[in-house]
């Protein structure tokens, strides 16, 4: 099976001054102009609009683009006990920027973080939705512990967390989860903290559900031998900032699904559906015994939003592509 | 013996220049009077800073929305993309390469010479480093980093030449996206050692690292080719400035962030002394310089004014 997909985040304003709502509200609340409850509308519409604007796309997985996260750690993280906020730090090698989580003390979800976005999403009518979390090892090496003292029980902490969040999200309707490790391509001796976080929070997400443990801006070679270890029901692999993922496609066990990153979310550039598909060909036996998701290597938030766009309808190019000339079925 | 002061760049733009760019964008002023009302912000910056005692001044960058997008649209083989989100609800527009690049005029050079002009101190010129304009940027044309990166060495490498040639004693290059990728950092230095040759010997170079990684590349950074290396530290306690500090070469001055430009809170003259002492066990205090740890555009005025007054008397009594 053959599908479209958005990686995490989608711009949030676009180039027109009516595409900068987000944009004024948050200002106006910051210069104290309009209370939380007006900036939080604006957000809804906002989320609203870009579940639809992805739909509009035909992906046949998307998410609420992620228009209220402060950053791809901190939103969640902020939102639970033991942790604060402190200043700032590059994601990876791009142009954001997010908070660095201090771990202050015990961690734990006391209150729902994603559930009510979620549910305003569904009001939307997907095709699809998906939830995306950051990943506790990932999490847990960004983040400065003030309280645990090793990562490994600081990440277990942070896992039960998010799997209390959810076990939630399953029970308001969430069907497809994904667990963003990207620090897992840079420190592959990481590997056992992933599968230990990644097994406790999809664990929470019950029988018959969809999930992702999403890797991006490298590859997994260093632990090749060790794919079968990783959890979930699909594998995220960035194929285009992680060129030694192309090898480890014949290394997967069986029955895995993937998530495929083959459109570079970080430039500009355009890449069609047939050079992506042409890029695949070697691997089509392979790739037609699994369950596939296509889409972007990593959030769309890193480019304006027209190109963004353009970047899906060639996912959903490729998508269509495929079945046509590969007798894929979606 | 107070320790010396300088800003990173940028000040908050007065209501008055908001409005004067809104009616400008929708037709309703041209750009001279545009201009007049950036000119009269550029003179209540340097008034701010003269009046709070600060030692090196800056413009304020009254005239650019972000850094690199408004040194890069004055560039042949550039196009002005749409906007990203960079952290919060804070936006920049990347410039794209669509073709060689090419300097077709002065982007630095008016505005040094008003500041300087204007204001009864010295004044440090500010441009994007090579690096960074690179870096931020959307690459359609070279299909390479290294070569992106040298033709953006080769304009600001001019643009130095014309602000030496033209007086300026001091000329900062920002380079934010310092470190961000590890493998690239003998490019880094390349590049800055390209722009700044013609003005070696002639003018102090500073460059503004950002929010480099200090703890994991503070070694090689303060190896980078420069009189004077400016690092952020106020946000993050000061991880990795050791092992900066003691790679520092002899000679080199070091600004450092003692206030948070991302915090709306203002940091108290107790607070920020205590941060300074903590630094001066670091780097020698005749080649410290107490800096915030960013530009200031982000905060509200009198955020602005505040943490800068706090940070100038922390300093003298420090």
């Amino acid at each position: 099976m053959i599908r479209s997909a958005v990686h995490s985040s989608y711009p949030r304003i676009g180039d027109q001054p009516w595409d900068q709502e987000l944009r004024r509200a948050a200002r106006e609340r910051e210069r104290g102009l309009v209370d939380d409850a007006a900036l939080r509308l604006v957000e809804d519409e906002v989320a609203a609009m870009m579940v639809a604007e992805q739909s509009r796309a035909f992906v046949d997985l998307v998410t609420d683009g992620q228009v209220r996260w402060s950053g791809p750690l901190s939103h969640v993280a902020a939102r639970l006990t033991g942790i604060e906020l402190d200043g700032l730090v590059r994601w990876f090698a791009t142009g954001l920027y997010d908070r660095r989580p201090v771990v202050v003390g015990p961690v734990a979800r006391d209150a729902p973080i994603l559930v009510r976005d979620a549910r305003l999403a569904l009001e939307v009518r997907p095709k699809a939705l998906k939830v995306v979390l950051p990943g506790p090892a990932t999490l847990a090496r960004i983040a400065r512990d003030r309280h645990y003292g090793d990562r490994r029980s600081l990440a277990r902490a942070l896992a039960l967390a998010l799997a209390a969040e959810v076990r939630d999200l399953a029970a308001a309707g969430v069907k497809v989860f994904q667990l963003d490790e990207p620090m897992l391509c840079r420190h592959p001796d990481d590997l056992d903290v992933v599968c230990d976080g990644a097994a406790t929070v999809f664990e929470a997400a019950g029988p018959g559900a969809t999930t992702i443990l999403s890797t991006y801006f490298g590859d997994l070679a260093a632990i090749a031998e060790s794919l079968g270890r990783l959890p979930g029901t699909h594998l995220g692999l960035d194929m285009v900032h992680g060129t030694g993922n192309w090898p480890l496609l014949a290394r997967l066990p069986d029955g895995k699904g993937l998530h495929l990153g083959l459109f570079d979310a970080c430039t500009t550039r355009i890449e069609t559906a047939a050079e992506v598909a042409a890029r695949l060909v070697p691997y089509k036996e392979i790739l037609m015994a699994r369950d596939v998701m296509a889409g972007p290597q990593c959030g769309l938030e890193l480019i304006p939003r027209h190109a963004a766009f353009d970047k899906l309808l060639q996912c959903r190019y490729l998508r269509e592509r495929l079945e046509r000339e590969w007798r894929w079925r979606s | 013996m107070a320790l010396l002061t300088t800003t990173v760049g940028s000040f908050p733009k007065p209501p008055a220049l908001h409005e004067a760019r809104r009616r400008h964008a929708e037709g309703e002023i041209d750009a001279a009077a545009l201009r007049e009302v950036e000119n009269e912000a550029v003179r209540r910056a340097l008034a701010l800073q003269e009046s709070l005692g600060i030692h090196l001044l800056v413009d304020g960058e009254m005239d650019r929305t972000d850094p690199i997008a408004t040194f890069a649209e004055h560039l042949a083989g550039v196009e002005i993309d749409g906007w990203v989100r960079v952290y919060g609800d804070r936006y920049v527009r990347k410039p794209r390469i669509a073709g060689p690049l090419g300097r077709t005029a002065s982007t630095t050079l008016d505005r040094y010479r008003f500041a300087s002009d204007a204001a009864s101190g010295a004044v440090k010129a500010i441009l994007p480093g090579p690096y960074s304009l690179m870096d931020g940027s959307f690459d359609h044309h070279y299909g390479s980093r290294r070569e992106a990166c040298l033709a953006f060495a080769e304009i600001v490498r001019e643009e130095c030449a014309e602000l030496a040639a033209a007086g300026a004693l001091d000329i900062q290059l920002d380079e934010p996206s310092a470190g961000a990728r590890p493998e690239e950092m003998e490019l880094l230095h390349e590049a800055l050692a390209r722009a700044t040759a013609p003005v070696s010997g002639r003018a102090r170079v500073w460059v503004y690292l950002g929010y480099a990684d200090l703890a994991a590349l503070g070694p090689d950074l303060a190896a980078l080719p420069a009189e004077g290396l400016i690092v952020a530290g106020a946000h993050s306690g000061y991880e990795g400035l050791e092992a900066f500090a003691r790679a520092l070469p002899a000679g080199r001055f070091a600004a450092v962030g003692v206030v948070d430009v991302v915090e709306p809170r203002v940091e108290t003259e107790g607070e920020i002394g205590d941060r300074l002492a903590r630094i001066a066990d670091l780097v020698p205090r005749d080649r410290l310089w107490a800096v915030p740890d960013g530009g200031l555009r982000a905060l509200r005025p009198e955020t602005a004014r505040a943490k800068v007054t706090a940070m100038c008397a922390a300093a003298r009594s420090a």
